[in-house]
């Protein structure tokens, strides 16, 4: 979905309202998985990307994507965070090693 | 472990010390088809799938990770397989979509992080991750109750009570965010007296929150495990005290935020402030 789609979308208005509710609806299939009865059920995203992005991003970054020898962890983590700041801003501590 | 086909990459999820992890061998992880497995490198176990290289190379990541929905997929499959481990044996996440071109290099990769992994188990073992934030409602400042009254008696000077009046409201406002940050600073005082970590994430904005009220602490803190009933009671004290605020707890996590070298408070950058 482009960005105006997405802007035009009743999903949005939504999203903005109740943003827990909507990530506990939408959260997928994995939800029927055992382990989710062991942690927080229903996680909202934005408090999951606060934790996996943050421990991705900030903490242990260098902990590398490494394709073709490569540490891509920078150039791809790149555009997933510009994507994703545009509907969850900076959920992530601080401006890491990006 | 018989190598497939089609060539594939190693998806590490979370590195673990000790515990049995069989049962994670049910999990669909990110749902490639293959199992969840362990990979022993040294004193760790980390905690791994096999992904098809042509769904997990670097254009298809960046791909996958730049579209929202593919995005909380990966996010909570990786975030459900850490969670399960969590619960076998202490674990320490690892970065959302750390990938290995196969098991020797995660093998290594991990043997040169071998120690501060190490320390991070020691640090984590027997503690859980909890989430505290703190919100503000936006509503209506506080009537201006002395301007208010001021201003029959004022008579011809209304143009002095109006100046008085936006005055105190303005003013008002001001202390009504003063008063709400000070209150989430006492929340969070009182829940870091019981953690053995702490650290401040970012606040959300106002997309993630809804304009009806400010988010003015994030936090997380790393408490022993039989700690639980104490934070549940502080924080009902806390409703109790303080009125300004909302405060919701999540938990218990998966320790995402202690997970580094040195855990550290967020410090000056992050004083909570939104304006």
């Amino acid at each position: 979905m482009t960005r105006a789609a997405w802007d035009a979308a009743p999903a949005k208005a939504a999203w903005e309202a109740a943003p827990a509710d909507i990530a506990r609806k939408e959260a997928p299939a994995w939800g029927a998985t055992p382990a989710e009865a062991l942690g927080p059920l229903g996680v909202p995203l934005v408090d999951l990307l606060d934790r996996v992005l943050a421990t991705g991003v900030v903490v242990t970054g260098d902990l590398v994507i490494a394709i073709a020898e490569v540490p891509l962890v920078r150039l791809s983590l790149h555009a997933l965070l510009s994507s994703v700041n545009e509907r969850v801003p900076a959920p992530w501590t601080d401006s890491g090693p990006l | 472990m018989t190598p497939p086909e089609s060539p594939t990459l190693t998806y590490a999820f979370a590195v673990c010390r000790g515990g049995t992890l069989t049962a994670l061998a049910a999990l669909p992880g990110l749902g490639t088809g293959a199992p969840v497995r362990t990979l022993a490198a040294g004193p760790l176990t980390a905690v791994v799938q096999d992904v098809p290289a042509a769904g997990f190379g670097e254009e298809a990541l960046r791909r996958r990770l730049s579209d929202r929905d593919e995005l909380e997929r990966c996010a909570r499959a990786h975030h459900t397989v850490i969670t399960a481990a969590s619960a076998l044996a202490p674990t320490v996440p690892l970065p959302l979509a750390t990938l290995y071109l196969d098991d020797g290099r995660a093998r290594e990769a991990l043997g040169e992080r071998e120690t501060s992994l190490l320390t991070a188990l020691d640090r984590i073992t027997g503690r859980a991750e909890w989430g505290v934030k703190v919100y503000a409602p936006t509503g209506p400042p506080p009537a201006p109750e002395a301007a208010r009254e001021a201003t029959p008696a004022d008579g011809p000077a209304s143009g002095r009570a109006y100046l008085d009046r936006v005055r105190t409201r303005q003013r008002s406002r001001e202390q009504h965010h003063t008063l709400t940050l000070r209150a989430a600073e006492r929340v969070d005082i009182a829940v870091r007296s019981l953690a053995v970590a702490a650290r401040r994430l970012r606040p959300h904005g106002v997309e993630v929150t809804g304009k009806h009220r400010t988010h003015v602490l994030n936090a997380a803190y790393l408490l022993d495990l039989g700690r639980e009933r104490e934070l549940r009671a502080a924080l009902a004290s806390l409703r109790r005290d303080e009125t300004d605020v909302q405060i919701e707890l999540s938990g218990p996590w998966a320790p995402y935020s202690f997970a580094d070298g040195g855990v550290t408070d967020g410090g000056p950058t992050d004083g909570g402030m939104s304006p």
